[in-house]
């Protein structure tokens, strides 16, 4: 009797322990499956993505081979930026914006050679395309290679830090790839709220003039109740974002601003209203901080107040068509500035940025 | 309008309703065989089975409760005279500020003021 207690006890020990394994076991199992489900919805998009970006580009193509075509845009997703080094950071925004500008050149001079029938703006529109099948082979290729050094490794942490990201990562990668059809269609998306408004200002008061000072971004002169109002978005209806702070510039040059104001997109948290217009002070551009720096050092140097407009939204409709929140917000954000305007003393100047995306937003 | 439209979540009623309806007569079944029988397990297995119902009950609940909106492409037309707006579904080709379609109210005609994406009545 006894021993048959004693049996009974040692098997139990032994089952629990084997258990504690077997249930670890499963648990990596389980995340590895989730894992590769995630990716799986990734390696999807990059596909979608890729595929639409070749279809698009063959339109134009039709004198050159297909495979040729193929072939190039496979080895264009494959391009890196590196940014320059940190070690020494004097100067560093300054080589960044010539890495940033030598990349973009290049990348729009290459699908330029490729799609010989598209007109400038329809080769903005397909170098973003290309842009966004490459952002999404990077972000699948970095996703895939910690999951086979997870895998390789068994390492139960690394697969639930994965799991953990992924949900947030999809949201991205869906947003990202929203903006495919937009870009096809040539319509405008959340993202191009700040040259919607611009572009209304442009057409509510008439251009004295329009120019083009730097590529790809132009300065409209309004006259404004007495005052000079220099409107400043990309040039449209192409897909590019403009270079602003050399713009900025080109207007700080002629004359001296009582204000500059920044119109641009904002990501909104849960909960939050989207189309929601916000005031703000600093410049409202992101991405990568160059222009950010250029207009902050030369409205330091010459003290201009710098104002903000957001419009916010959430991630998927600031890349995605844009919808009718944003758009109501975009005619608030034109009433928000006409009143920032108002304010300023009559024969004084401002200049406002349209700062965002400017797909289907003609000049 | 998306070229990547997730797979629409209320497809899968069909199967919460088959795995529902399987598992509530399941739990039936052992508690008549308990009565029947007396036999504790029975009780055990229908307590058990009762207990996947109830969850997938709740998560059944969750899906149906799901509001999915669709969305479509649409396009605002003003009027240059006489400021008249109409909202019509986006066509191919429709670009911002160029002229479409004529007036239904004075025949001049419209400019193209925005395009955007609408939640559809249903």
């Amino acid at each position: 009797m006894n021993g048959d207690a004693t049996t009974n006890m040692l098997l139990w020990i032994i089952a629990l322990f084997a258990l504690s394994f077997l249930m670890q076991e499963l648990q990596i199992y389980r995340i590895i499956t989730e894992v590769e489900n995630y990716l799986g919805v990734i390696r999807a998009a990059r596909e979608r993505a890729l595929l639409a970006a070749k279809e698009q580009v063959r339109k134009y193509s039709k004198s050159l081979d297909p495979e040729y075509v193929s072939r190039r845009i496979d080895k264009l997703i494959e391009t890196r930026i590196i940014a320059p080094t940190s070690l020494d950071p004097f100067g560093l925004v300054r080589k960044l914006k010539h890495v940033l500008l030598v990349g973009e050149r290049t990348l729009e001079s290459e699908v330029a050679s490729l799609a010989p029938a598209a007109s400038p703006y329809e080769v903005q529109n397909l170098v973003v395309l290309v842009d966004i099948a490459r952002s999404l082979n990077e972000v699948y290729k970095l996703l895939n290679h910690y999951y086979l050094v997870a895998r390789r490794f068994k390492s139960l942490w690394l697969l639930m830090q994965l799991s953990a990201a992924m949900p947030f990562i999809i949201e991205e990668v869906r947003a990202v790839e929203g903006a495919v059809e937009a870009f096809r269609k040539s319509i405008p998306i959340g993202d191009s709220a700040g040259p919607l408004v611009a572009a209304f200002l442009m057409r509510k008061y008439g251009v004295q003039y329009v120019v083009e000072p730097v590529k790809d971004t132009i300065v409209a002169k309004l006259a404004y109740g007495g005052k000079d109002i220099y409107v400043i978005k990309g040039k449209g209806p192409g897909g590019n974002t403009g270079h602003y702070d050399d713009v900025v510039a080109w207007v700080i040059q002629r004359t001296k601003p009582a204000v500059i104001i920044t119109v641009d997109a904002a990501l909104r948290y849960e909960g939050e209203v989207s189309g929601e217009v916000v005031h703000g002070f600093g410049v409202a551009i992101g991405g990568t901080g160059v222009e950010k720096y250029g207009i902050e050092e030369m409205a330091t140097k010459y003290s201009i107040p710098l104002y903000a407009v957001l419009i916010k939204m959430a991630e998927v409709e600031a890349l995605s068509a844009m919808t009718e929140e944003v758009y109501r917000g975009v005619k608030e954000g034109v009433a928000v500035v006409e009143e920032l305007l108002a304010s300023l003393p009559g024969g004084s100047s401002a200049v406002v940025v349209g700062v965002g995306n400017t797909v289907g937003v003609p000049p | 309008m998306s070229t990547a439209e997730a797979p629409h979540p209320k497809r899968w009623v069909p199967t919460y309703i088959v795995l529902l309806a399987s598992l509530l007569v399941l739990s039936a079944a052992l508690v008549l065989q308990y009565i029947r029988t007396g036999s504790d397990s029975y009780l055990v297995s229908a307590a058990f089975v009762a207990v996947i119902a109830v969850y997938t009950a709740w998560s059944f609940a969750r899906l149906i409760t799901l509001k999915v909106t669709p969305k479509s492409l649409v396009t605002l037309l003003k009027c240059s005279s006489c400021g008249h707006e109409v909202v019509r579904k986006y066509r191919e080709g429709d670009m911002l500020f160029s002229e479409a379609d004529a007036c239904p109210k004075c025949g001049s005609k419209m400019v193209i003021e925005g395009i955007f994406l609408r939640e559809e009545k249903r």
